[in-house]
């Protein structure tokens, strides 16, 4: 059976993730996906991002990580509301992160 | 005019004593009912006092973020990485910021309004080096700048909802004029 995983984003990622695309920088919402996130996924049946810790996010990192992997790596809003889990004292962060996902899940042709 | 017995003489000083006592217990019992409204008014006073300064707090926070987001997208992506930095520090802290309002209050539902905000100062080309300058007059520093209005109106929307400004008859009257 699979396991849970914690993505703790400061820790295992970059205090200060920024940028888009890889050619935006090291830190990039990209790479975090392509490295961390879509692996989780696919391994783990509940992956708990926490997303504290960091100087901040710009949208365009998160846009990118989040809503990518449904545009990029094909996975579906209700597979991520079962498997996803965002950590953050920020509320407003954690809307914002659902709020892409969701958007992305809606500009996909049916 | 006969003399009262002693009889009379004992109820009459048995009634002064118990109306003595209740005026005594009448007067104790308004001066901390006193007490207490005036508590409440102040304790009210101070919620609001304390309500207020923490809108105003945020609005100057949104103020900061909007301003230097305008500054970003009109600088040259080579020369505003301290600036990129700061934004995304700014907006962390805001959020946070509003988070607290929301629990501590129960109110101030406004996420989506924030989201959008956010959306707006650090989405996009945000962080690109191959990031367009945009001019003052822009759709991008326009739409930067209505949603903070956006953000500010909500914040003084829900803020006028809990403490509604009360005008006496007086003032009225001198509205009226």
């Amino acid at each position: 059976m699979a396991q849970d995983k914690m993505i703790n984003v400061a820790a295992d990622f970059s205090r200060f993730p920024g940028g888009r695309y890889l050619g935006d920088g090291p830190q990039s919402g990209e790479r975090f996906r392509q490295e961390l996130l879509t692996p989780a996924l696919n391994d783990a049946s509940i992956v708990t991002v926490q997303l504290d810790g960091t100087l901040g996010y710009g949208s365009s990192f998160l846009e990118e990580a989040f809503g990518g992997l449904i545009r990029v790596d094909g996975f579906s809003l209700s597979d991520l509301k079962q498997k996803l889990d965002l950590q953050s004292r920020n509320d407003i962060l954690k809307y914002t992160v659902w709020e892409y996902i969701t958007l992305a899940a809606e500009q996909i042709p049916a | 005019m006969p003399a009262a017995s002693p009889e009379v003489i004992v109820h009459l000083s048995t009634a002064d004593t118990i109306v003595s006592a209740v005026g005594s217990v009448v007067t104790w019992a308004l001066v901390i009912y006193g007490w207490r409204v005036l508590r409440s008014d102040e304790s009210k006073r101070d919620d609001r006092k304390e309500l207020r300064q923490t809108i105003d707090t945020l609005i100057a926070d949104v103020r900061i973020v909007e301003t230097k987001s305008k500054q970003y997208y009109m600088t040259s992506p080579s020369e505003c990485a301290v600036l990129q930095d700061e934004i995304i520090s700014d907006q962390d802290i805001l959020e946070a910021r509003f988070t607290h309002l929301s629990k501590s209050t129960q109110r101030f539902q406004i996420s989506a309004c924030v989201a959008k905000f956010r959306t707006l100062t650090t989405g996009g080309e945000f962080e690109s080096p191959s990031r367009t300058i945009v001019k003052a007059d822009s759709r991008k520093i326009r739409d930067i700048a209505l949603a903070a209005k956006e953000v500010i109106f909500s914040l003084e929307d829900e803020y006028s909802d809990i403490y509604p400004i009360r005008l006496t008859a007086k003032k009225w009257w001198f509205f009226g004029r």
